[in-house]
């Protein structure tokens, strides 16, 4: 299939949010109660078409733990797009999402278009964010909100969609189409520590 | 076998490569194949075990190349770590952990653990020992908690058939002794280091591969990467994943790299044969696949070990591929450096008696 663009987006949020499991309801169209935590990254695609422009979604779909936020950077870099999930029964996790927010805003590609997900919606009596306070912050912010469930599979396709359509309205209105691959160059985290380490031994052969 | 310098461990043992022909020598014997193979007798490999363990560290590494039964498997891995089980300390450990915080981390893991492994689904014999070992040993350790522990920390359980005491003491021993704590540091240093290591030796040994994943720019977090943070296990079949770690027993924690490269020489013509969607799809269909592991442990030792096993030298054999940074760190020691060849350890001895019969 001819694709016009391909856009990169990533899914960031707290461990155990539910990001693999919307990446995996929105592409495979399946949801998985035993899903594994996410170490690192996965990666995901998705053809799709808005109006008359096919579309070609590639998902990173990154690890929620906090010892994993450091290799973020990698995967919101040149992102068009971020999916930010939290857990609608897990008051941390919405924090959470305002912290990525916060480090987006200064790090990533300034034209990055973000989409918020309270997922777990299936799981409304043990709700803990209440709906009207998180809309009330996506749209200080300048983000849709969504309520999902992978569950059920409700808001998932919304959701995404969203994402492609903010990045295609910014495109035009900026008036060049966004370049974006899924490409990632290896990036190996090394601490000051290592490399003297690394120098002091030597290499060998 | 050449004598080029191969995934050397450290630079005194690379810098004079010594290609001892001991292996093929007359005296000591040629092991035979069936030794690391699946499906050969298992009576005839328990008859030749006495003999064979007494003729030094070689025959080790065969021993426990074997197919074993659980229990056997578990007592040989608890002997060349020299794991000492300390019962009464653990009792005094249990249960001391009450930091809100780390149990809000774990509790999201729990769950998540080789989820389709029926101890671990719900209900589940082995949830809560893998709940408290994880609290435990994080808590008492004063461990930066990082998802992959708890795949390590499951397989243990799996492999010591639920035995949540033994398998805290090895998970002591496998993160302070045989290196794995330096899997989890902030920068994932070891991790790194062991991904060098890999695409330098890829580079050399499978030029096209090596070329073709750069081209793709193959994400090695997809990948290479997670199966060193978890030991495999996050990728691959269980049964597969038991294999692999029998084989990092034999040769230390390094050896991970060499089964990295083993796998990859194994799949040669399916990377090649794919684009990125291809190789994403084939490397994360292994852990439903039927890998036939023994085929890729058999290519890992013609690759490399033996090799590094000849070049060894006497006095640094505890590990093949211990990276520099270990030198100032607590020598890793397995089991062997402990014994003369001539001896025969007593733990051995029990674990061989263990071993029930032919399955």
């Amino acid at each position: 299939m001819e694709v016009d663009r391909e856009f990169k987006i990533v899914t960031l949020g707290e461990g155990r949010v539910g990001k693999t499991s919307l990446a995996m309801r929105y592409v495979r169209g399946q949801f998985n109660e035993k899903e594994q935590s996410t170490t690192n990254a996965n990666f995901l695609e998705k053809n799709i078409r808005i109006n008359e422009t096919s579309i070609k979604l590639n998902i990173w779909d990154t690890a929620g733990q906090e010892r994993f936020r450091a290799l973020a950077p990698n995967y919101y870099r040149e992102a068009k797009g971020a999916l930010l999930v939290y857990d609608i029964t897990d008051k941390e996790s919405f924090w959470k999402v305002v912290s990525w927010v916060e480090e987006l805003k200064m790090q990533a590609d300034k034209d990055i278009s973000f989409v918020i997900a309270g997922n777990k919606c299936d799981l409304e009596l043990d709700r803990q964010i209440p709906k009207e306070q998180a809309i009330a912050y996506a749209k200080q912010i300048g983000a849709a909100h969504y309520s999902t469930s992978a569950k059920s599979g409700m808001g998932v396709n919304e959701c995404f969609e969203e994402i492609a359509k903010l990045i295609l309205d910014k495109e035009s209105r900026s008036g060049s189409p966004i370049r974006s691959s899924k490409a990632r160059s290896r990036v190996i985290v090394k601490n000051q520590e290592e490399v003297v380490k690394k120098k002091k031994s030597g290499g060998c052969c | 076998m050449g004598s080029k310098c191969t995934i050397p461990s450290k630079k005194k043992a690379c810098s004079k490569p010594k290609v001892s022909n001991k292996v093929h020598s007359e005296s000591t014997p040629q092991i035979p194949i069936y030794f690391y193979t699946r499906n050969e007798a298992y009576s005839k490999t328990a008859q030749n075990f006495f003999p064979l363990l007494k003729k030094g560290k070689e025959n080790l590494l065969k021993i426990l190349l074997i197919e074993l039964s659980p229990k056997a498997r578990w007592n040989l891995w608890k002997t060349v770590l020299n794991c000492k089980i300390d019962y009464s300390k653990y009792v005094q450990i249990s249960d001391s952990v009450k930091d809100p915080d780390l149990i809000y981390v774990i509790d999201k893991d729990i769950e998540r653990t080789f989820p389709s492994h029926p101890e671990f689904s719900a209900n589940g014999k082995y949830l809560i020992s893998l709940r408290q070992l994880l609290l435990n040993f994080i808590g008492f350790n004063k461990i930066d908690y990082c998802q992959g522990i708890n795949f390590i920390a499951g397989m243990l359980l799996i492999v010591s058939g639920g035995n949540e005491c033994e398998s805290y003491w090895m998970l002591d021993c496998i993160f302070n002794k045989f290196g794995v704590k330096n899997l989890f540091d902030v920068d994932f240093s070891l991790v790194n280091t062991f991904a060098d290591r890999f695409y330098k030796e890829a580079e050399n040994l499978f030029p096209t591969v090596s070329q073709h994943l750069d081209n793709v720019e193959f994400d090695d977090m997809l990948w290479l990467k997670k199966w060193f943070l978890t030991m495999f296990t996050y990728s691959f079949p269980l049964s597969c994943s038991i294999r692999i770690w029998d084989f990092l027993m034999v040769f230390g924690l390094g050896g991970m790299v060499n089964i990295a490269l083993g796998i990859i020489s194994h799949y040669q013509n399916e990377i090649l044969n794919s684009d990125f969607e291809g190789l994403l799809e084939f490397f994360s269909n292994l852990i439903t696949e039927n890998v036939d592991i023994e085929k890729i442990l058999d290519t890992t030792l013609k690759l490399k070990i033996q090799t590094l096993i000849l070049e060894e030298d006497e006095s640094e054999n505890e590990s093949l591929l211990i990276p520099e940074e270990f030198e100032n760190d607590e020598r890793i020691k397995t089991a062997w450096d402990t014994y003369t060849l001539d001896e025969v350890p007593k733990d051995f001895v029990k674990a061989v008696a263990d071993t029930p019969t032919a399955k």
